[in-house]
């Protein structure tokens, strides 16, 4: 069980794919979801309906993805490695919309972030939709200390934040425990490090990538972007396209 | 609200689970002294100077009582649970205030029960630490008689509690503590159709690093918008002369996590 395991618990696949209906990319559609992570999105969006072409760094969880796809899904769901500074490293495919989520920038600098976006760019077909899902800078400036806990099956995972406003840098520590009873049971430690732009910063970032901002939203159901959302999704289309 | 076994939640963690609760009253000792300076300050202001007599209910371990009988007032603490009293009594022994510092078991539902007519009336009386709420809202309405009733003409109350305005604002779902080996992990709930907070409260003792479950209390009390607390002092005979943010005495707005509020007998 990792951090992502349990943060994207795949249950807002649904929900993400009616927001990719709302952009013009109804279930049948093909998309790109880079980086994966352990694919639970990527499972969600093909039992949805989409053919889905899922890619990640961590070659162990590509591993772990592949050996969870449902039989079912097969001939609409692929799971692929590429190197990090390669990602999404495809030949020349491309896809109706390609979904970035858990916040898949600031690990690295700003130049790391607009390279990778920019990679983006050839995989999208002429009108399609890129969804980059982010933790939004407001919501922790405005909560810089605090705790979490997510409970799933018999795991309980705690979250410990810490935002510093100067640097714009999320420091998120997760401590897992194994539900014995009502005993917590220590399991293992995990922590990240990750700038948070704020909204404009972002779609400087697209900008610079050659894309285009063409909405930004507080959840998959089209919300407002406010200070008390965790997180904000945001919808970029290619430069020069006409959607 | 009652538990399973019948109890209301307040002799869940009060009377039942009081020694985790004492763990948490040891850690905000310290902070009682900078508070008691503030509220020494609020009283003088209020025409009760050093050398008052001071109500303090519910008065915990006693870090405002026994600070302030040190500041020179005469101080009467009142508590629900035994062991908070017996700790109070010993505290204030150690800081050599014991003539000063007199500590009762008590409830607040019947609160002039529990105070000696040899100690009362007070110039003043002290509510803190968000300790109204826990019940219904005719009950704190006759809480606040109760001060009422052992404060005299002229006297004042001081209600320091948590605003509702700034949980609406600024909701945290989930709570952490730590406190020696104690872990304290909050769920909250509010419920806004009854401005309740509903919290299960968990706590935990640590075992290298895993954490051995101790006791799961569920509690709700209601929580008070300024406005709301300005109408419960007029029903309850209090006159709201003044309302802070805290013991600093800012203005009080949302972005104040509690509000003081100053009724006049």
């Amino acid at each position: 069980m990792t951090p992502a395991d349990l943060r994207a618990q795949g249950h807002d696949a649904k929900a993400i794919a009616g927001f990719l209906g709302s952009e013009g990319v109804p279930s049948g559609g093909r998309v790109l979801d880079a980086p994966c992570g352990i694919g639970r999105r990527a499972i969600g969006l093909a039992a949805e309906g989409f053919h889905v072409t899922a890619v990640d760094s961590n070659e162990i969880g590509v591993d772990a993805a592949r050996s969870r796809i449902p039989p079912d899904l097969r001939d609409r769901l692929r799971f692929l490695h590429a190197a990090r500074e390669s990602l999404p490293g495809l030949g020349e495919e491309t896809f109706d919309a390609i979904v970035a989520l858990d916040h898949p920038i600031g690990r690295q600098g700003p130049g790391e972030d607009v390279a990778f976006l920019a990679r983006l760019i050839p995989h999208i077909r002429g009108d399609g939709v890129l969804v980059l899902e982010l933790l939004h800078r407001d919501f922790f400036a405005t909560r810089p200390d605090g705790f979490s806990f997510h409970v799933l099956a018999d795991v309980e995972q705690h979250e410990f934040r810490s935002f510093d406003p100067v640097t714009g840098i999320l420091h998120l520590t997760w401590t897992f425990y194994h539900r014995e009873g009502e005993d917590l049971r220590h399991r293992g430690d995990a922590a990240a490090r990750m700038r948070l732009p704020t909204p404009h910063e972002a779609a400087s970032l697209l900008g610079s990538s050659g894309w285009r901002l063409a909405g930004a939203f507080g959840g998959w159901s089209r919300e407002p972007v406010s200070a008390n959302r965790r997180k904000v999704v945001l919808v970029a289309r290619r430069v020069g396209s006409t959607a | 609200m009652a538990m399973a076994d019948g109890g209301h939640w307040t002799e869940e963690i009060f009377l039942r689970h009081a020694d985790l609760w004492l763990a948490v009253h040891e850690r905000a000792w310290a902070s009682g002294e900078e508070q008691a300076r503030d509220l020494h300050a609020i009283l003088d202001g209020l025409g009760v100077p050093a050398g008052g007599r001071i109500l303090d209910a519910p008065c915990g371990i006693g870090r405002h009582a026994t600070r302030l009988a040190e500041l020179g007032y005469r101080t009467t603490g009142v508590d629900l649970s035994p062991q908070f009293i017996e700790r109070a009594r010993r505290r204030a022994a150690e800081a050599g205030v014991a003539t000063r510092a007199s500590f009762h078991v008590g409830d607040l539902r019947t609160l002039p029960e529990a105070v000696p007519p040899t100690e009362r009336p007070f110039d003043a009386a002290l509510n803190l630490w968000t300790s109204l709420g826990y019940y219904d809202e005719a009950t704190d309405e006759r809480i606040l008689r109760g001060y009422r009733e052992v404060v005299r003409p002229g006297g004042v109350f001081l209600l320091y509690i948590v605003n509702r305005d700034f949980i609406v604002r600024r909701f945290e779902p989930h709570g952490y503590d730590a406190f020696g080996e104690i872990v304290h992990i909050e769920d909250r709930r509010l419920d806004l159709g009854a401005s309740r907070m509903r919290n299960d409260w968990r706590f935990f003792r640590k075992r290298g690093p895993d954490l051995d479950h101790l006791a799961t209390i569920r509690i709700a009390h209601r929580v008070y918008s300024l406005h709301e607390l300005v109408a419960l002092f007029a029903r309850s005979g209090w006159r709201a002369e003044a309302a802070y943010g805290g013991y600093s005495r800012d203005p009080p707005s949302t972005d104040s996590p509690t509000v003081l509020l100053v009724g006049r007998a």
